[in-house]
């Protein structure tokens, strides 16, 4: 581990991201305020539609056009610490996003299909991260790295196709280009939900190599709880655009707070007897005034509909009335 | 569960891909000389790695994938030997489910009429007591009723994969080979949609083969698995014993793969 800097790596501050459709405006994320030490690997958990990959597209702005349809609208702050005093990421030009991109933060997403470019062999691909990070790419880089995430072979595949490699061999050419740039964060957006487990093992290992060794701090985003669990230094939960609980990993699983988070543990499949999540997310367009989870909360109470639940801190927080109380 | 009854028995499979005389493509064999018999009324899993076999012996079992050596039998079919008149009989006795559920269903159709078309199809009752077959079925596996006119793109994966399981108890089935059907969700929804599984399984005796590369789920529900690789059985029995104690070093393998908490 790294000793936490003066400043952390990254810190959000009431950042919101909302989608206008041609009807109605999505709320896609909801005043998340969370910080990122150095080296620290943070799990964001959480069903479809909560909020998590928008949440961390919006750290490196991957949407809006061309991205997605319609322009996101992103408020709040997102600081990112550098070398020279920092960057603020909500507002800045494009120039500076193209640089953080190159240089701080690399990015994994679940189908490495879509970030390889399907006409070009993967080492050139590899060559590219590096000079746009602003280093040099001969033969000899390449192959290096290419060897430090153990592709098979990688001497006679070096000048090989995406589509003929596998997911997993897809994968590892996409987290050869974060270790081209040794970037101070990687944001993995469901980087093994299509593997196979042991794929997944050795994928997942990668990820702790390139924290060890380039203290690369990591938001790993899955749906999979054990995956978190295995990897992830503190866990953040979302639901329906909101971060309703973060915790040091241990905590979150040894005493979930929120009866949201509870639920969630009690879904896993092999937790028998589990009390079940039953219902679906809200609509993010129709906003209650109060806790967005209390229309499926067991614990619901008539305050909890009126006005929404203040924070409770210790050691992490928890969103929710009961917690406080 | 009935013991002994067997209603799918498949001997010494074995498939071939690829081999063609005129575009010599490489031969692959998918499955080599695998054999698998499930009781009535059980939860059988077919779990491994990509590329292990397991969804093309479902799909042998299905009949959608001739075998090239082996015979199977399920629910008193033969699939890869059906005549014409008999298929819908055995579409009666044999459902599937797949993982895609966007890409399964006529995106032209309500998501009601999807469900209705099989029974149009296998010509049951009145139109009126299809559609009141349709809501009935919308009810036990906890769709709204406000969804039947939906289209497919308006549903979640979830409330789509409903219609499918729905879709495929239509016909009340006898075997039902889902394929991966809780990949592509999310946890709770896995865990309410595997909950919906093993209720029907209890409440109606459905024999159920459960294509999954996830252990957890079929450690969860299946009675039996079988465990493959590179198209091999490994090894099969009873889900506690193989779980508890693994004897092939793949099926070890898959287990030790399993995340385990830092915090253990």
């Amino acid at each position: 581990m790294f000793a936490p800097m003066a400043e952390p790596l990254l810190t959000v501050a009431g950042l919101s991201v909302s989608f206008d459709l041609a009807d109605r405006t999505i709320e896609a994320v909801r005043g998340v305020h969370l910080t990122l030490e150095a080296g620290e690997i943070l799990g964001i958990v959480g069903e479809s539609g909560s909020g998590k990959s928008t949440f961390a597209k919006s750290i490196v702005r991957l949407h809006g056009p061309p991205f997605t349809r319609s322009r996101a609208i992103i408020g709040g702050s997102i600081r990112l610490a550098t070398d020279d005093s920092g960057v603020e990421l909500v507002g800045a030009s494009r120039e500076t996003m193209r640089n953080v991109r190159a240089r701080q933060i690399a990015t994994v997403p679940q189908d490495a299909l879509s970030g390889l470019n399907p006409l070009i062999p993967i080492g050139r691909q590899i060559a590219e991260a590096l000079r746009a990070a602003g280093m040099p790419a001969d033969r000899r880089r390449v192959l290096a790295l290419l060897e430090e995430v153990q592709l098979r072979n990688a001497g006679r595949r070096i000048g090989a196709f995406p589509h003929q490699l596998s997911g997993g061999e897809r994968q590892r050419v996409i987290i050869a280009m974060a270790f081209a740039r040794a970037p101070r964060l990687l944001i993995a957006d469901e980087p093994t939900t299509a593997l196979d487990v042991t794929v997944q093992a050795q994928i997942l290992m990668l990820i702790e190599r390139l924290r060890e060794r380039h203290g690369t701090a990591v938001l790993f985003i899955t749906h999979d709880l054990d995956v978190v669990a295995s990897l992830a230094d503190r866990t953040a939960v979302f639901y329906a655009g909101e971060l309703i609980e973060l915790s040091p990993t241990r905590d979150l699983f040894l005493h979930p707070r929120h009866p949201y988070t509870q639920a969630l543990l009690a879904s896993r499949p092999g937790v028998a007897n589990g009390k079940r999540l039953m219902g679906t997310a809200p609509d993010l367009a129709a906003a209650a005034p109060g806790c967005a989870f209390a229309p499926r909360c067991p614990h619901a109470a008539p305050r909890c509909e009126a006005s929404p639940p203040p924070v409770f801190h210790k050691n992490g927080f928890a969103r929710c009335w009961r917690v406080a109380a | 569960m009935l013991a002994g009854r067997r209603v799918i028995e498949a001997q010494n499979i074995t498939v071939h891909y690829g081999g063609g005389s005129i575009r010599r493509t490489a031969k692959v064999t998918a499955l080599e000389d695998v054999s698998l018999s499930v009781e009535a009324g059980a939860c059988h899993g077919l779990v491994g790695e990509s590329g292990s076999g397991k969804s093309t012996l479902g799909r042998v079992l299905l009949g959608l994938t001739a075998p090239n050596r082996g015979r199977v039998a399920i629910a008193g079919f033969d699939p890869a030997r059906l005549a014409r008149r008999q298929r819908p009989a055995f579409c009666r006795s044999v459902q599937c489910v797949f993982q895609d559920s966007g890409t399964v269903l006529n995106p032209r159709l309500s998501v009601g009429r999807s469900v209705r078309e099989g029974l149009d199809i296998q010509r049951c009752g009145t139109r009126a007591d299809r559609d009141a077959a349709v809501a009935a079925l919308f009810e036990r596996v906890g769709l709204s009723q406000t969804l039947l006119e939906r289209f497919p793109h308006q549903l979640s994966g979830g409330q789509r994969q409903r219609v499918n399981i729905a879709r495929a108890l239509s016909v009340s089935p006898k075997v039902l080979v889902a394929d991966e059907p809780l990949s592509a969700l999310d946890v709770s929804v896995q865990a309410q949609i595997l909950d919906l599984l093993h209720g029907i399984q209890r409440e109606s005796g459905l024999t159920i083969v459960l294509i999954t590369h996830d252990l957890k789920v079929a450690q969860e529900i299946c009675d039996t698995v079988t465990v493959l690789e590179a198209g091999r059985t490994v090894e099969h029995g009873r889900a506690d014993d193989v779980f508890a104690n693994p004897k092939h070093s793949t099926t070890r393998r898959l287990i030790n793969s399993l995340p385990t908490p830092k915090f253990a």
